[in-house]
């Protein structure tokens, strides 16, 4: 089954390269919801996360040349959509409401009140914390797939996850006590 | 047993209820717990956590970004490459080979050619050399 789409990728990322941008479609559509909910976890704002996505996608296309096809497309695709994450948080200023849940579904199984904490407590962290601990919590990468995905050591990777973790441990303190 | 740090055991913890390899073993993490009380306290706060992640999803967007994608690539590249360098490179060399002739006298229009060059190259790439450059960045 993976090897099915990833020959699917592969079909679509040689077309692409033949000058055929109906193909790159494909990739879109397969990535996007990702590529969203992850610029969404860095930037905390939908709408900026929007606009990276894009961006990211548009790079992606004018890279292919580069990209190495025997790869998965998603993790090459990350380290663009991160640089767009980065560069459009230098410019941007978080904007966005929080009366409604960007980064965590309102239908979680947990309780409404939980949900609603987790949210502003993973947007009152740095990014890049926020980034590593939806990583490993919500896709559940593991930390080989995080060091690869942020370009970092895995030691890094445990060092760097073990303290976002702590710093929410202590935004979440009040719900978790009770 | 040799003293351990509190962080070096919350990181292998952490590992291992991650289901990684923990650089400690498990009896030296659990004579740790034993002694450290706030190591204990810490090991149950790291479970709540966990816990609540559990129970929650991502939130994902049903946004197709496919159309606006579609309308961008449509476009011509803004990206201007290393052929403008190239070619202003060259330019600049061939006037200087020129200038360098014993018996070339350029007038002083000739002489401007290079400010001509370099203008028409900050023209290409839509760059204003005095532009000052206000916008912050954050310090990563």
């Amino acid at each position: 089954m993976v090897r099915a789409l990833m020959d699917d990728d592969e079909i679509a990322i040689e077309k692409c390269r033949n000058g055929e941008r109906e193909a790159f479609r494909h990739l879109v559509e397969k990535y996007q919801r990702q590529a969203i909910s992850h610029a969404t976890a860095i930037l905390g704002s939908r709408e900026d996360a929007l606009d990276a996505a894009q961006e990211a996608f548009i790079d992606a296309f004018r890279a292919l040349k580069q990209f190495d096809s025997s790869r998965p497309f998603y993790p090459w695709f990350y380290v663009l959509l991160r640089n767009r994450c980065f560069k459009l948080a230098a410019r941007k200023r978080e904007t966005e409401s929080i009366d409604e849940t960007v980064i965590v579904a309102p239908n979680s199984t947990a309780q409404s009140e939980t949900i609603l904490a987790l949210e502003n407590a993973l947007r009152s962290l740095d990014m890049e914390d926020r980034e590593i601990v939806t990583l490993k919590y919500f896709d559940g990468l593991s930390y080989n797939e995080l060091a690869e995905r942020l370009q970092i050591p895995k030691g890094t990777v445990m060092s760097r996850l073990f303290h976002a973790r702590r710093k929410l441990q202590a935004k979440l303190e009040r719900v978790v006590a009770t | 047993m040799k003293d351990l740090s509190c962080e070096r055991v919350l990181i292998a913890m952490m590992a291992a209820a991650d289901g990684e390899s923990a650089e400690l073993s498990l009896e030296e993490m659990k004579a740790h717990l034993s002694s450290c009380e706030g190591c204990r306290d810490e090991a149950v706060r790291m479970q709540q956590l966990s816990d609540i992640f559990r129970q929650a999803t991502r939130r994902e967007s049903t946004i197709d970004l496919w159309p606006a994608i579609d309308g961008r690539l449509g476009q011509p590249s803004p990206r201007i490459g290393w052929q403008i360098y190239a070619v202003v490179g060259v330019l600049l060399l061939g006037y200087k080979l020129f200038e360098m002739l014993p018996e070339a006298d350029p007038g002083w229009a000739i002489r401007l050619a290079p400010l001509i060059i370099f203008g028409a190259m900050l023209l290409v790439l839509r760059e204003n050399p005095f532009r000052i450059n206000t916008e912050l960045v954050l310090e990563k």
